[in-house]
């Protein structure tokens, strides 16, 4: 059973970030589905990223340094599967895909596919960290803008909240999880 | 006053933006060079294909109903040169890009073996050429393993003909629009048909980017290749104005002309 708070931030987290890509449609996750669902969950910068054909689709592998890993033995880095990138002058877009940059700071829920990783619930399971030049805090979001989310509702799937909205503190985010990932899961599994 | 239309252009709210292009800057994995050229069809009519086995969700020919018709959407304001042709179903059809061909724009469901993330309800995939921004395939994939689609709002399914015209805008190269009522609205509604319908902005934004009375965009210069730089998709400027006009009188407007550009189903293959 989720608190009052936790899902005030799982609704919260879930209307975060400006659009920047293409539209999917995914079935909405808040954070203790995220963390319930994801193999491992890490903190750590993304390092390097390649694209190439697999099939017809492009796919990009991104290697990216755990600084921290909050589920799962992940490991020093681990390598996460995205769909979409760039090869040979040919771009494909895969819409409501996680973007993962080089350089980039994130926060990612990840679930074992293959050799790789892929991020839970395409966009969802990527949260991006930067430093608030005001607060001089770092908080963190999900770019949701490419991804249209649908929760159950009385009359079906229906759609969720608007993207947008504030980032969280990393910090206070950092907390949930961890107290998410100890909790026991409803039904009492892990 | 001669400075009140510019006032009032400035006081649009963010939220009643218009119609967004997606560009060869948008992807996750942007194109070199940073020349962010939006993303469309250089030919006309656009073909495309549903895979035969349709979805098991929904027997008979209403599913194909339904993507047609979402794809008839979009060609059917009077102000668009934008034809899609209906090229009929194709068993097994792939999905994806070969870069030596041949390729074909499908809709298909995939019942089972969905190797993407689960709960992805729908995944479009759209191929450009970074140097010009000439779409060169696109293909809307719907996840039938897990979730269960229908041609009318249920309880349990998912509204099929709102969820392609949806998609059909990322095909002919739109990004989300801010404006709830847009087809291209982020949360395209679930047990909710408007979607399957345009507002002005859509209609501006279709007309716009591919006008009546005017040959298929031509191709830009190819931009110089290498060095690095993004940026998010935004609103093109060249075409704010416009739809900012017709933002004043929005207003959801259903096609008038489902069958312009919409050719005759072929047989199963």
């Amino acid at each position: 059973m989720r608190t009052p708070a936790c899902r005030a931030l799982s609704a919260l987290v879930l209307s975060l970030g400006p659009a920047a890509a293409h539209a999917s449609v995914a079935a909405e996750m808040d954070l203790a589905e995220l963390c319930r669902s994801a193999d491992a969950v890490i903190h750590g910068i993304v390092v390097s990223a390649e694209s190439a054909w697999e099939d017809g689709v492009i796919a990009t592998r991104s290697t990216v340094r755990v600084a921290r890993s909050l589920k799962g033995a992940a490991g020093d880095q681990v390598v996460v599967r995205t769909l979409g990138g760039v090869v040979g002058g040919i771009g494909q877009i895969a819409s409501g895909e996680a973007a993962l940059r080089p350089g980039e700071e994130v926060l990612l829920f990840l679930e074992a596919a293959g050799p790789a990783y892929r991020a839970v619930g395409m966009a969802q399971g990527a949260f991006h960290v930067r430093r608030d030049p005001a607060t001089g805090q770092k908080a963190a979001w999900q770019e949701l803008g490419g991804l249209a989310v649908a929760r159950p509702g009385p009359r079906g799937l229906e759609a969720a909240p608007a993207a947008r909205g504030a980032p969280v503190a990393l910090d206070e985010l950092l907390r949930r999880i961890e107290r998410l990932v100890a909790a026991p899961a409803p039904g009492g599994s892990r | 006053m001669r400075w009140l239309p510019l006032a009032l252009a400035l006081a649009v709210p963010a939220a009643a933006r218009p119609y967004v292009r997606t560009t060869t800057q948008s992807s996750n994995a942007p194109c070199p060079g940073g020349t962010a050229h939006p993303l469309a069809w250089r030919a006309f009519p656009v073909p495309f294909v549903v895979d035969a086995a349709g979805s098991a969700d929904i027997p008979g020919s209403s599913a194909f109903d339904a993507v047609g018709a979402s794809f008839a959407t979009w060609a059917a304001p009077a102000c668009t040169g934008l034809r899609f042709r209906d090229d009929g179903t194709v068993a097994n059809v792939p999905v994806g890009f070969r870069p030596a061909g041949p390729n074909v724009n499908a809709v298909k469901w995939i019942e089972s073996g969905w190797t993407e993330s689960a709960q992805a309800i729908a995944v479009t995939f759209v191929t450009f050429s970074c140097d010009t921004g000439e779409m060169l395939d696109a293909d809307i994939t719907l996840n039938g393993q897990n979730f269960t689609f229908a041609v009318s709002p249920g309880p349990t399914a998912i509204d099929l003909q709102s969820t392609v015209t949806h998609e059909a805008g990322h095909v002919i190269g739109f990004d989300h629009n801010p404006d709830p009522e847009s087809t291209m609205y982020a949360t395209a509604g679930f047990g909710e048909t408007k979607k399957r319908s345009l507002t002005d902005d859509d209609i501006a934004g279709v007309c716009d980017a591919y006008p009546a009375d005017a040959p298929p965009p031509p191709a830009p210069a190819a931009a110089p290749r290498g060095g690095g730089g993004c940026s998010s998709a935004g609103v093109d400027p060249t075409l704010a104005a416009a739809a900012i006009a017709a933002l004043a009188a929005r207003r959801r407007v259903r096609p008038r002309r489902l069958e312009d550009g919409l050719g005759a189903r072929g047989s199963p293959g």
